[in-house]
Formats: structure tokens, sequence, C-alpha cells
């Protein structure tokens, strides 16, 4: 059964980055992880949410990028 | 006074409540921005917004306890929700549906499929308050 929890390797494995970046970005906030006895963790279901909100957020750019220049 | 219609977006995602506000500010709508359930709750009861665009997964309270506690609310219950979610299940439409949300959309859409449906909730608002 997959975990519902998951470690910075996973969320590496996942996202096909670094581990070194995953702390990074954990660190900086731009992730959402939490720690538990210093160790950074994050909810599956969190994880899901936050691909999808960057996935929605490339598309409003690329939307607005085509408003502005007045395409169809 | 501003006479626009106001809107409330409630999410955590900060690049994509920025994102989301500029093209409703572009549309003519004015915005107000909750980035948690409480906060949400509490700009509704400061200033009644007209429609309410809700994410699900909030810190401190959910989207659904959040449209819930709106939805038995007497003096909010027809505020239109609209729900705008990464959750895609059936059980989780299901779910916000039962909790009282006038719609739902999915993540990622596009802007105009939200612009549509403001429009088409705030003109059932209009007609079904014209109608009382």
């Amino acid at each position: 059964m997959e975990s519902d929890i998951l470690t910075v390797r996973q969320v590496a494995e996942l996202l096909h980055l670094h581990a070194m970046t995953v702390y990074r970005l954990s660190k900086e906030g731009k992730l959402p992880g939490f720690k538990v006895g210093g160790r950074w963790r994050f909810r599956r279901d969190a994880m899901e949410s936050w691909m999808v909100d960057r996935a929605q957020v490339a598309k409003l750019e690329a939307e607005n990028l085509r408003f502005q220049r007045g395409d169809p | 006074m501003s006479d626009k219609t106001k809107l409330l977006l409630v999410d955590d995602e900060s690049d994509l409540v920025q994102l989301v506000c500029l093209r409703l500010n572009t549309a003519g709508y004015e915005v107000a921005v909750a980035y948690d359930g409480q906060e949400a709750l509490d700009r509704v009861k400061q200033s009644r917004p007209d429609l309410i665009i809700l994410d699900l997964m909030l810190p401190k309270m959910d989207g659904y306890k959040v449209c819930r506690l709106l939805k038995f609310d007497e003096r909010y219950q027809k505020i239109p929700v609209l729900i705008f979610t990464a959750r895609a299940q059936a059980e989780d439409i299901k779910l916000a549906m039962d909790c009282g949300a006038d719609a739902y959309l999915t993540k990622p859409f596009e802007a105009r499929v939200l612009l549509a449906k403001i429009k088409e909730l705030l003109d059932t608002a209009k007609t079904a308050g014209k109608k009382d």
C-alpha cells in the first residue's frame, strides 16, 4: 500500500529533482512539507495538490501573456 | 463606495492568487483575498462578497468546512460558492456539493472558463434574488 507520507528522497524521485533541491525548496517554503524531529516529510495529497497548482499557475501565465498580446 | 461586483478568492497558493486576481480585476471585478479557511470566514463577515471562489485544501480550516459553515448560516447562505480545486474524484465533488457548494471547477482550468462560471452563478443569484 502507498504511504500517505513522503520522504525527501521520494519527493525528489516524484519531481525528478536532486534531494538537495527538495531540501532547499522546503526550507524556502516553496514545497508543502513539514518537519518531524528535524526531518522533512510531505503529505501525498498536499504534494498532488501542489503539482496541480503549479500546472494551473503555468497555464494562467501563458494565458495572461496571450491576453496581453491580444492573441485570439 | 465602489459598485463593482465583489468576489472573495480563497487559496493558499500566492502565485495562483496573484494571477487569478489580475484576470478578475481585468474583467471588472473587485477582489478580496484570503489565504486560509479562518481568514475566509473573517473576510465574509467583514465585507459580504457577492460570490466566493474557494479552494478545498486550505490551512487552519479546509474548504469543505468553510462552505458548510457559510451555507448553514442564514446571513451568508445565499452567497454563491464556486469550488476550484485539484481534487477531481467523484467523491470529492459529491462531498463539496453536499456541503452546499453551487459549482465545482477542477484545476487546471482556463481563465475564460472561470469567468464564464462566475457570470453564470452571479446571474442565477440575481434571478433568485428577484424572485424572493
